[in-house]
């Protein structure tokens, strides 16, 4: 597991600016001015992500985000898989705006309606920032249901908690890459999840890989352990 | 099934660029089957078959059904499973609930999709046992050059 700042490492500078040089980051549309609401970061799991689901048979992925057709086309092209679009930020929001927060604990628990170990992998992006107590243990559950042994979890969690009411769309640049795109919400993130409550909330997960990035997230790579599925 | 056509009289159906089209006044519930392609900008619900053709939902189209087709374009409104032997588009104002069954799919930004979408190629042979393969995290080789020490913002 590694866990620090990867990207002030001498190395990691080097090597961002030799992609650039390269051609291969699109750090900047011409024409756009270059904000934080759309910003292109490194991601350093999503390639054992997609590896690991590369070696999967015709894998089953759910996205906790919304609809991204480029992602679409990207995880069909390198996986030839199955997704499933979950969009739980547009049901949080429309909770919220409805005045029902309340029933969020509730609802999320009867979301995700797969079959027990049938999921290959998850994009769950940093949905559990905008969820709290409760709510972020029904999801939990769920997740530690559907997962199959073997089956993986990306999840992203802010280290700052802000008071913008946005969410964030992850587009995917490239295996190494993600665009992190603001979109409106009125729900604001609820909390900052420190690593050791990630290691709780999602027990009996095991944490694969773990990476403290530049910008303000933690990305974390959790595995379902293959022997035998502990029950919450 | 035949299909009932509610008014008749403000019904539209007709050819546009090669293909027929079913007009914004139509409503047509029950099966559909043709043999050429087909745009639809009225409402249609049961079941669409075209197997060989393509199927274009217009902006004004409204559609609860299963479909079938070589392709289907969606700028309008489709609730239900879509199966297509080549292509499924959403463009930027369509919108589709329900499961999609394509090798190739694109949904353009804007688009409103919720469903599961199955890109899985036919006759794909296994890799593995259908488990994803990845070392324990101890035996993990590192992705990036290892960082010098640094100091850890939180108590992880």
């Amino acid at each position: 597991m590694s866990d620090g700042e990867n990207d002030r490492s001498l190395a990691g500078w080097w090597t961002r600016v030799r992609e650039t040089l390269q051609g291969r980051v699109q750090t900047h549309i011409p024409g756009v001015p270059l904000l934080e609401e759309d910003a292109v970061h490194p991601s350093r799991t999503l390639r054992p992500f997609l590896d690991a689901m590369r070696d999967a048979h015709a894998p089953v992925i759910v996205d906790f985000g919304p609809v991204v057709g480029s992602n679409v086309n990207f995880l069909g092209e390198q996986l030839s898989c199955k997704i499933h679009v979950e969009d739980l930020y547009a049901d949080i929001d429309r909770l919220t705006r409805a005045g029902q927060e309340d029933t969020l604990a509730a609802f999320l628990s009867s979301r995700l309606p797969y079959e027990p170990g049938s999921v290959d992998g998850v994009l769950a992006w940093d949905l559990f920032d905008y969820l709290q107590g409760a709510e972020a243990e029904a999801l939990a559950r769920r997740l530690v249901t559907s997962l199959k042994p073997g089956g993986l979890v990306m999840a992203l969690f802010s280290t700052v908690l802000t008071e913008e009411l946005s969410f964030r769309k992850y587009v995917i640049v490239d295996s190494d890459h993600l665009r992190h795109r603001r979109e409106p919400s009125v729900r604001r993130a609820k909390r900052v999840w420190l690593a050791r409550d990630v290691e709780r909330l999602l027990a009996p997960f095991e944490v694969a890989e773990s990476h403290l990035l530049t910008h303000h997230q933690r990305e974390t790579l959790l595995r379902q352990p293959l022997a035998g599925r502990k029950e919450r | 099934m035949a299909p009932e056509i509610r008014n008749p009289i403000e019904s539209r159906l007709g050819t546009t660029g090669g293909a027929a089209l079913i007009g914004r006044s139509v409503v047509i519930k029950g099966e559909l089957e043709g043999s050429e392609d087909l745009t639809i900008e009225g409402q249609v619900e049961g079941k669409i078959e075209l197997r060989d053709h393509t199927l274009t939902v217009g902006e004004n189209g409204r559609i609860k059904a299963q479909v079938f087709a070589k392709s289907v374009v969606i700028l309008g409104e489709l609730v239900g499973n879509i199966n297509a032997s080549e292509t499924i588009d959403i463009r930027d104002k369509g919108s589709v609930d329900g499961d999609l069954v394509a090798p190739r799919v694109a949904i353009a930004e804007g688009a409103h999709f919720r469903g599961s979408i199955d890109m899985q190629r036919k006759g794909q042979a296994p890799t593995k046992a259908g488990v994803p393969s990845m070392a324990p995290a101890t035996a993990l080789p590192a992705i990036a050059p290892a960082p010098p020490p640094a100091p850890r913002r939180d108590g992880a």
